[in-house]
């Protein structure tokens, strides 16, 4: 249309434009459910033996995905849900160490951790820290005492794991303390939101 | 669309239990590689939706996606997020069935499309959501990906442009077009600021 | 012909947008203001037509939110809206609904805010607080509450329900359906009873009782709270239940029973169940029992590092 190129002023506002534009959906759910077609045409992998390293992607991301399975129901209400099959984390699973790369521990000696754990719980604590500044004392004083737990907690299983390294029993539960501690983080930080009428909400709590 | 600090938590979340998912689904995992889907299925369906304009080419283009993203999985080296991974995969796929087609097949927006992609996408803000979608299912095809893109799913100029093929001027000036179009046949339905 | 409606983005910040629907719109968006420049805590009362299967969002600081089900395609508010706030606003396009106290700018001395809620009793449900307390009763959907220090009760049916606090309590009572129950907290007391289907709870501290029919799957983690859970499991269920120092006691109902596997690195293992009833089995490892009870197609795992563990059918 010649018309397009000869257009005088914009009748809407570009800012009004991007702004409508960015509240589009992203999402849009196919309106049947794809997954069986395509699960039916996965090929298998040429190896079938997990790694040390495979087998505890494979039991963290077994851990985590009670969490991800909430960013599931936010983001795609009709999902399907449920734990993978065969993803209960046994101990006849061979004795592995979370060790993948070389950073101080936060929870205790003897234990490396993770990088991008170790970086994701940065970011959380930071994240947190602000927040929890702007909270009423008795709030602030609950999760802090609360994370003190956590991580007093996985420091208690690591002292048992030094004294018997590779008993799966704490494995298992060190694993499971370093997630919860994440998800406690990421539960409280969501909690409290930065909503400027809860800011002020607490603000008028503290006053009295 | 914007950075807020629940993003940026939810993004440190999830870059972590991402990238456990995808060490676990690259080991053969169909469990774990199912879990990525629920993730990203919605907005991987939503992109080849806005590009295609036709529900069956894009559950088509995401079953694709998915699949040939399986396939490439153990060579996924975590530079980039794996969603940003999923949608080059999905721009590709899109990309390529238009270049086996026929022009003319690619062109042709029934007003049935136009509809149901409106519906599909008309819970979210019935109001805008409908004036809007209709204008974007007029665009040309080049105008319209890169507006999707861009200014749907927040993708800078750089990063569209190598996704679609394209320079980064080009990108910028067909966001510009595209924008142009909107503004212009939105005005012509009669909604003004 | 303007119909200007409020709008919040991200920053929390309020702004208005004029949007003309074209004639096919069928949407109808609707802006209901309530003022109390006056000062005083001023009663509440609106009512708005809605859709019967819509969503309804509540928010408020601090007071208490009391949501009702009832068989009207209406929402209707009443309470009092606390000295200081600036308004409530209720906006709908038909099918969601918001429902959200705002305080002004300069919040020095607010009240409590009391709504009173009457929604479909098929609406879905959102409601977040700081230090409000909340209660829903009657509703048959999808509900979604969530506090800082407010307590949570509720009623829940066949459907998906996420409850989470920081430090309030929650309590949550089922009809017997299965639903889909997640419950977080970090330091708040945890009661449900009457729940069935996939259940999960998390807290830090805090202790819970749970009562539990017709549970499909389970995950319960803790850190330092105690544990009371008896549950009657669906063949093949999975319960697990984890703790660091807490004591878990675990009352099996019903003719499903289950295979157990229990441990505890430094604690006890007690059990009435099993071929060494009433033996704590302890080794140089720490005390764990395996045993297989009643039908035993499901599955009960649970471990502490330092808690008791104890089992038992009453």
């Amino acid at each position: 249309m010649n018309q397009d190129e000869a257009a005088p002023d914009l009748p809407m506002p570009n800012a009004a434009l991007d702004r409508a534009l960015a509240t589009l959906p992203q999402e849009i759910a196919p309106q049947r459910d794809l997954w069986a077609t395509i699960a039916g045409r996965l090929e298998p992998r040429p190896d079938p033996t997990v790694s040390r390293r495979g087998w505890l992607a494979l039991a963290a991301s077994v851990v985590c995905v009670g969490f991800l399975l909430l960013i599931v129901r936010l983001l795609q209400p009709s999902a399907v849900s449920g734990v993978p099959p065969g993803a209960t984390l046994g101990s006849t699973q061979s004795a592995v160490s979370p060790v993948l790369d070389l950073e101080a521990a936060p929870f205790g000696r003897g234990v490396v951790l993770d990088a991008a754990y170790v970086q994701a719980h940065r970011d959380l604590s930071a994240q947190l820290r602000s927040r929890l500044a702007r909270l009423p004392p008795q709030t602030r004083r609950t999760v802090e005492e609360n994370l003190a737990v956590m991580r007093h907690a996985a420091m208690q299983i690591n002292t048992a794991l030094e004294q018997q390294p590779g008993d799966p029993l704490l494995e298992e539960l060190l694993l499971k303390a370093y997630q919860d501690e994440l998800t406690v983080m990421s539960t409280v930080y969501e909690l409290t939101r930065t909503d400027a009428d809860a800011v002020l909400g607490n603000r008028r709590l503290e006053q009295l | 669309m914007t950075g807020t600090s629940d993003d940026d938590l939810q993004r440190a979340r999830q870059r972590l239990e991402e990238q456990r998912l995808v060490e676990a689904a690259a080991g053969g995992s169909t469990a774990a590689f199912e879990v990525l889907y629920r993730l990203h299925a919605g907005r991987v369906h939503g992109l080849c939706r806005r590009m295609t304009q036709h529900r069956e080419t894009a559950e088509d283009c995401t079953q694709d996606t998915f699949l040939q993203a399986w396939r490439a999985l153990p060579g996924f080296q975590n530079r980039s997020a794996f969603g940003t991974w999923l949608h080059t995969i999905a721009v590709n796929t899109v990309l390529a069935r238009r270049r086996r087609l026929a022009p003319h097949e690619t062109q042709t927006q029934s007003l049935d499309e136009a509809a149901s992609l409106i519906a599909d996408s008309a819970a979210h803000d019935p109001a805008a959501a409908r004036d809007l979608e209709s204008a974007i299912a007029t665009l040309p095809p080049g105008a319209r990906d890169v507006l999707v893109l861009v200014a749907i799913y927040g993708y800078a100029h750089e990063e569209a442009a190598r996704m679609l093929g394209i320079a980064v001027g080009t990108s910028k000036a067909q966001l510009h077009r595209a924008r142009h179009l909107l503004a212009t046949r939105l005005a012509y339905e009669g909604v003004s600021a | 012909m303007n119909k200007p409606f409020t709008q919040q983005n991200t920053a929390g910040a309020m702004t208005k947008k004029s949007f003309n629907p074209s004639p096919s719109t069928l949407a109808l968006a609707v802006l209901l203001m309530i003022s109390s420049a006056s000062g005083a805590g001023t009663p509440i009362d609106r009512t708005v037509a809605i859709d019967p299967l819509g969503t309804v969002d509540v928010s408020n600081v601090a007071g208490s939110v009391t949501v009702t089900g009832w068989e009207r395609n209406e929402v209707a508010i009443s309470g009092t809206l606390g000295k200081g706030v600036e308004r409530l606003d209720v906006n709908t396009d038909g099918k969601a609904t918001r429902i959200k106290v705002v305080l002004p700018s300069n919040a020095m001395n607010v009240e409590d805010t009391v709504l009173k809620i009457q929604v479909p009793r098929k609406s879905s449900l959102a409601v977040n607080t700081v230090s409000a307390d909340v209660t829903v009763r009657d509703l048959t959907a999808s509900q979604r509450l969530q506090t800082v220090s407010g307590d949570v009760t509720t009623q829940i049916a066949a459907e998906a329900a996420e409850l989470r606090t920081v430090s309030g309590d929650i309590e949550v009572t089922g009809s017997g359906p299965r639903g889909v129950l997640e419950i977080a907290s970090v330091s708040g007391d945890i009661r449900a009873m009457r729940v069935a289907g996939e259940v999960n709870v998390t807290n830090v501290s805090g202790d819970m009782l749970l009562g539990l029919g017709a549970v499909s799957r389970s995950r319960i983690r803790t850190t330092s709270g105690d544990v009371t859970m008896a549950a009657a499991l669906d063949p093949g269920a999975r319960v697990d239940i984890e703790g660091t120092s807490s004591d878990i006691k675990y009352v099996s109902v019903g003719p499903e029973g289950g295979q157990f596997d229990l441990a505890t690195f430094s604690g006890d293992v007690i059990s009435c169940l099993g071929p060494r009833a009433g033996q704590t089995d302890r080794s140089g490892r720490g005390s764990s029992l395996q045993f297989s009870h009643g039908r035993a197609s499901a599955r009960v795992r649970i471990k502490s590092l330092s808690g008791d563990i104890n089992v038992c059918d009453k």
